[in-house]
């Protein structure tokens, strides 16, 4: 019988030096050129992020300023509010001289303004946030006027930046909408990524069918987030875009069902010990079982429930003389050990080679992989396509069995 | 293209080179992530692990001295510790715990038994030169299966071929492996 791990020194190839790595990658490139354009627009989505990020943090430091000017001594602050003050009074000044300019010369320009209290209490925002440069510059009416109104709008832009950084935002459901249309809507708000498209029958394709944040979840301004999004329903003969058993699960399966092929010519495939024999009533020859693991019925129940759902189970009850049949014939279960009613045959699947794996779905919606297997049966080659079904994530079973012509592969 | 090169193109046209960089190592970085996150994760993330040494080397290429070294090494380097961090990531979201070895990046070599590790060494290149040996498409499968860990669907959709065949050719391919392998044991050993 096969061992199950016989190819697990293959697993040497991972312990690779950095030459073969650096040999291997060159070789065998293991990205093609849709997954370095995906690996290319993640990097550039990335790299905007920390641009943004480091917009605020830009914006944190004109914060920074601020601060300085909110830390001047108490005893310089009057100067400069007075003189902030004064740019602000010098340029509505300015303004009105402009609006009224030659209509009404008698105009006292310092009258005209509002009470400096008033200017202080409803300037009082701006004036703490204007820069010392600003508040120092006022050597003409004009040109304070200028430099005041840039000064504020640098502040404003600095203020708006870091309100932008701080801003939340709530997230939308987007399930059911178009991926393409959601992303040109929400891309002031945050990046949409959309992940390996799926098949769905729900959703059309280029819709999104999940979201990786939660509609309603607070999030930030800028934030990525992925989704998944449909692509349409799976085409009748699209194959099934999901891993067949592995190696090792197929080697279990085909020893399994060599064992269960050898326990009808027992005697030729399954270990038995000749001489611990007897014979029943009827003149039938009963072998000891010497198998690994196969002391009592309930061994060989357990090995069939292993391998075999119930369907195939059923089948093996009747091609094999109910194998798992208490009250069959086929075992007899003594104080020392089982014993197995002895029938040399030859044939068999003592020789089974895989010749190819198809894959489908069936009708209850699993996984089926048939697995094309070639036996020698009686010097003639046979195939069938031995059904496995995954009965749960990673698990799997035979389901059945179907003759069939030796198919045609293309290569 | 020399590295100073790269360095150039990099300042004139950044976004072409970076581009460029990708596509001149993104299999290199692909490969060097894949030795430490095989079988830990999944090829979206590793795929985004990958996009983490990119834009760590873009962003920091200022530290990059062509004197002290490659430009390839440096990327090594980066891809390596990218990897690690990942590693240590997902280990902890998955509950593994680390063994001091998986720091290393190298295989380590046991103090206790160095003609062990020799033996295996030279078992592991006589391996590479058998699966190499083999030719294509088989050498390719081995690799992808057993090195990038890929499925064999995935690696039908890349040599372009079914998976059936893949499978069949796979099986043949380690069938023959293995029997070179043991015909070179036993020979060995008929000497000995």
């Amino acid at each position: 019988m096969n061992n199950k791990n016989e190819y697990d020194f293959l697993r040497e190839l991972t312990a690779a030096d950095d030459r073969r790595i650096s040999r291997v990658a060159r070789k065998y490139p293991a990205l093609d050129k849709s997954a370095l354009k995906r690996i290319n627009a993640l990097c550039e989505e990335k790299l905007k992020m920390k641009e943004n990020n480091n917009v605020n943090n830009h914006a944190v430091s004109e914060e920074e300023k601020v601060e300085v000017i909110r830390n001047i001594p108490w005893y310089r602050r009057p100067a400069f509010t007075a003189a902030a003050c004064f740019v602000v009074l010098a340029g509505v000044t300015g303004g009105v001289m402009a609006l009224f300019g030659g209509k009404n010369n008698d105009i006292n320009p310092v009258e005209s303004m509002p009470p400096l209290s008033n200017v202080e209490t409803s300037d009082a925002e701006s004036t703490s946030d204007v820069t010392t440069e600003a508040a120092t510059d006022t050597t003409t009416t004009e040109s304070s006027a200028v430099t005041t109104v840039e000064a504020t709008a640098e502040t404003n832009i600095a203020a708006e930046t870091t309100e932008q950084s701080n801003e939340s935002i709530e997230m939308p459901d987007l399930v059911g909408k178009s991926y393409e249309s959601s992303k040109d809507e929400y891309k002031d708000y945050f990046q949409l990524i959309a992940e390996t498209p799926e098949y769905n029958d729900e959703y059309e394709s280029g819709t999104i069918i999940a979201q990786t944040v939660n509609a309603g979840t607070t999030i930030d301004k800028g934030s990525v987030v992925k989704v998944k999004v449909s692509k349409g329903s799976q085409p009748e003969n699209d194959e099934p875009s999901v891993n067949v058993p592995d190696d090792e699960r197929i080697d279990e399966l085909i020893n399994a069902l060599k064992l269960t092929e050898a326990f009808m010519s027992n005697g030729v495939e399954l270990d038995c010990d000749m001489d611990d024999n007897f014979t029943d009533e009827s003149g039938q020859l009963y072998v000891k079982v010497t198998e690994s693991g196969f002391n009592t019925i309930a061994d060989v129940e357990n090995f069939m429930n292993r391998y075999f759902t119930e369907n195939y189970i059923k089948i093996i009850n009747s091609r094999y003389k109910a194998l798992t049949d208490r009250n069959s014939e086929k075992f007899i279960e003594k104080e020392n050990g089982l014993y197995i009613h002895y029938a040399p045959k030859a044939g068999g699947f003592n020789e089974l080679n895989i010749q190819g794996v198809a894959e489908r779905w069936t009708d209850e919606g699993l996984l089926q992989v048939d697995l094309i297997l070639v036996f020698d049966d009686f010097g003639e080659p046979s195939t069938f396509a031995l059904q496995l079904v995954e009965v749960s994530e990673g698990s799997w079973k035979i389901n059945g069995m179907e003759e069939m012509p030796i198919p045609e592969y293309s290569e | 293209m020399t590295d100073d090169k790269w360095l150039e193109l990099l300042e004139k046209s950044p976004k072409k080179a970076h581009t460029m960089l990708i596509e001149e190592y993104g299999g290199y970085v692909y490969a060097v992530v894949i030795d430490k996150l095989r079988s830990l994760c999944s090829s979206e993330e590793i795929e985004d692990c990958v996009s983490d040494v990119f834009v760590e080397l873009f962003t920091n290429i200022h530290n990059f001295d062509s004197s002290k070294g490659s430009l390839k090494g440096y990327i090594s380097v980066i891809s390596k510790r990218a990897a690690i961090n990942a590693y240590r990531k997902l280990s902890y979201r998955q509950h593994i715990t680390m063994s001091a070895d998986d720091e290393e990046t190298e295989l380590p070599v046991s103090a206790d038994n160095p003609e062990e590790d020799v033996q295996k060494k030279l078992f592991r290149q006589r391996l590479w030169e058998i699966v190499e040996g083999l030719g294509e498409p088989d050498s390719s499968i081995i690799v992808y299966q057993y090195f990038y860990d890929f499925k064999v669907s995935d690696i039908a959709e890349k040599l372009r071929m079914t998976a059936a065949a893949v499978q069949k050719r796979s099986l043949r391919a380690r069938q023959k492996i293995k029997k070179i392998l043991e015909k070179e044991y036993a020979k060995e050993n008929s000497y000995e």
